[in-house]
């Protein structure tokens, strides 16, 4: 198992230049398994070993799995080498305040610097426990274990770690890889609908822009059961999403190449959730930033209206919300043009062509003002005539 | 099995308040509504408002009282006994630590009720960080609803200013918590709500905890701006 590893490099001293190189092994492992939990499974006890080590857990988790984990622990580890603990696991508690609590947490239970932190729970408890260990005694080791979809998509996947800053989204973070990722798909068993459907959100982002495959395959669910619950769909949907990701993040890892593919849905997103005082979650956003995009490929000429009706409607058909009233609107969008444009140098705008392939808008000016509002008018309209159906089906059932 | 809940205690004890966003979420916070909206519609659980018309009057005080009624709701109940508000408790009260009372408040929307400044317990009967309130908001407020005003360190300060019991404070902050918010407030620090004019009903639910070496007998006495109330009757 690796962590972070100088494997090769030198010094070299040229007249007053001293020149250092140093080659750095940044790899890490994602573990798809089940019941990891399970007295019996020694998969956690063995990546532990004799190290230290602070849980941090999201209260949820902790109120539906803490037994298991506490008997667990009882087990495997002796008391005095571990602590459980909570931290609430919100947008809004996403703070370096939090952060700083984790490493005063740490710092009270002598966390040594072969210790290892371990974060349980989804996305925000990963990066807020991640960031805490990037800088923890300058590094120690961290194990993601993800509860919820997008964590085990998205977040466990990549090695970003962040918190929210002045209503900016991950504006303070680090990248800095997990000793190691578990993903126990048993989880999504006890997970929200709207947490699952926010998880899916990045999975249908995937299949728009980077697999067709993924996105027949969700289609194709929902052809064959058009109410089915997302906890029913075949979780090697999500290990296809998973390598796609990380396919798509390996060479990049440390986001030095802006142009990203895995950044479709995820421009006028970040402004929707902080400027709705998170009332949209996270996948809930970047499911009206897919729709938004999906309608602007087809205004500007690279999808066609059906590829594009076709990608708007399933994101629909999985009861995520593809227009906002207070969100949908071209200062809003305009807005959040202006900041990634200072994020990442460009727009870079991630616009589906076919499905499963997308393409990068660069400049400002191709989002003209008339645009924006042309595509705010398409998913409008198309919301509208969802509810209308679902109201009809809803009277016919009745 | 034992757990420890992260929070920042320094912060807490040097204000004498603590806000911890998104506490309660998801189930467990739909769980606790539906049985606060059960509690308020019975008007049996309510302290009666007879006899009360002089307290009324004078502090201009005059919520909905539910007073020691979780009994009777099972996950209102639980949250005597919650594992995390347990963990904070014996970060704070390392003595040990007991349960006061539980208190529901119920500002009506549109009927202007109030809860004017004052501190739960007399300065000269319990130390600061001897005695907090946890206040748990089970919907969201609004600044027009019945935001919570209070003077950060002022448990540290001894009496409340004298004066009209609604006058503004120096130092006076307000906070307008959001459905599933934690506030732990000292009860020595000074804090108000003000009158609820708008559309929109504001509810909160208090569990208020003290240290073991606090006696009971010494919890009782309110602190106005015009006065004090033993609360025992």
């Amino acid at each position: 198992m690796s962590h972070i590893e100088i494997v090769a490099g030198g010094t070299r001293a040229r007249k007053d230049t001293l020149h250092v190189s140093a080659l750095a092994d940044f790899g890490y492992n994602i573990i798809n398994d089940e019941g990891i939990f399970e007295l019996s499974n020694p998969l956690l006890a063995e990546l532990l070993g004799d190290k230290r080590t602070l849980f941090v857990i999201s209260p949820t988790v902790y109120e539906i799995y803490g037994q298991a984990i506490s008997q667990y622990m009882e087990k495997h580890l002796p008391a005095q080498q571990y602590l459980l603990t909570v931290t609430p696991s919100t947008e809004v508690n996403k703070t370096m305040d939090s952060v700083l609590g984790i490493c005063a947490q740490a710092k009270a239970f002598n966390l040594d610097r072969d210790g290892c932190f371990v974060a349980i729970g989804g996305g925000i408890i990963m990066d807020m426990v991640g960031f805490a260990a990037s800088m923890y005694r300058r590094g120690t080791k961290f194990i993601k274990i993800a509860t919820t979809l997008v964590g085990q998509v998205d977040v466990s996947v990549g090695v970003k770690t962040g918190v929210n800053f002045m209503q900016s989204k991950n504006m303070l973070g680090t990248y800095y890889p997990a000793y190691a990722t578990i993903n126990d798909r048993l989880f999504l068993h006890t997970l929200p609908a709207r947490e699952l459907r926010c998880g899916l959100a990045e999975v249908i982002k995937m299949g728009l822009v980077c697999d067709a495959n993924i996105f027949e395959q969700i289609e194709d669910y929902y052809l064959k059961h058009p109410k089915g619950s997302i906890k029913h769909m075949d979780y090697s949907i999500f290990v296809a999403a998973m390598l796609r990701m990380i396919e798509e993040l390996q060479p990049n890892l440390l986001e030095l190449e802006l142009e990203r593919l895995v950044d479709f849905g995820h421009t006028f997103s970040m402004r929707f959730e902080t400027h709705t005082d998170h009332r949209l979650l996270h996948g809930e956003a970047v499911a009206i930033d897919m729709a938004l995009s999906c309608a602007l490929s087809y205004l500007k000429g690279h999808m066609s209206k059906e590829d594009s009706e076709r990608a708007i409607r399933l994101i629909q058909h999985s009861d995520l919300p593809i227009y906002d009233a207070e969100c949908c609107h071209v200062d809003s969008m305009q807005a959040s043009v202006e900041e990634v444009r200072l994020h990442r140098n460009a727009v870079n705008l991630v616009l589906p062509t076919d499905i499963g392939e997308g393409i990068f808008i660069k400049e400002p000016e191709e989002l003209p003002v008339e645009l924006l509002q042309q595509a705010i008018d398409i998913v409008k309209l198309i919301d509208a005539e969802g509810k209308t159906e679902a109201r009809q089906a809803e009277l016919d059932m009745a | 099995m034992s757990v420890t809940f992260i929070f920042d205690k320094n912060q807490l004890l040097n204000n004498g308040l603590l806000h911890i966003p998104s506490f309660f979420k998801g189930e467990h916070l739909y769980a606790i509504q539906d049985e606060l909206l059960q509690m308020l519609d019975d008007k049996s659980k309510m302290i009666p408002r007879e006899g009360s018309e002089h307290f009324f009057q004078k502090y201009q005080s005059t919520s909905y009282c539910f007073v020691n009624q979780h009994v009777h709701y099972p996950t209102l109940k639980a949250l005597e006994s919650n594992v995390l508000i347990e963990s904070i408790l014996n970060s704070i009260f390392p003595e040990g630590y007991q349960l006061q009372q539980s208190l529901v408040q119920h500002n009506k929307a549109g009927e202007g009720q109030a809860i004017p400044w004052h501190q739960d317990v007399h300065f000269e009967k319990v130390a600061p960080s001897k005695m907090f309130n946890f206040l748990l908001y089970p919907f969201d407020t609004t600044m027009e609803s019945g935001a919570l005003h209070f003077v950060l360190g002022s448990h540290k300060q001894g009496r409340l200013p004298t004066g009209n019991p609604h006058d503004p404070l120096s130092g006076e902050q307000a906070i307008a918590p959001k459905a599933g918010d934690l506030i732990i407030g000292d009860c020595r620090l000074f804090h108000k709500v003000n009158h609820n004019y708008s559309n929109q009903d504001r509810v909160s639910v208090n569990m208020r905890f003290h240290s073991s070496e606090v006696k009971p007998e010494d919890t009782q006495i309110g602190v106005y701006r015009n006065g004090q109330v033993n609360y025992a009757g």
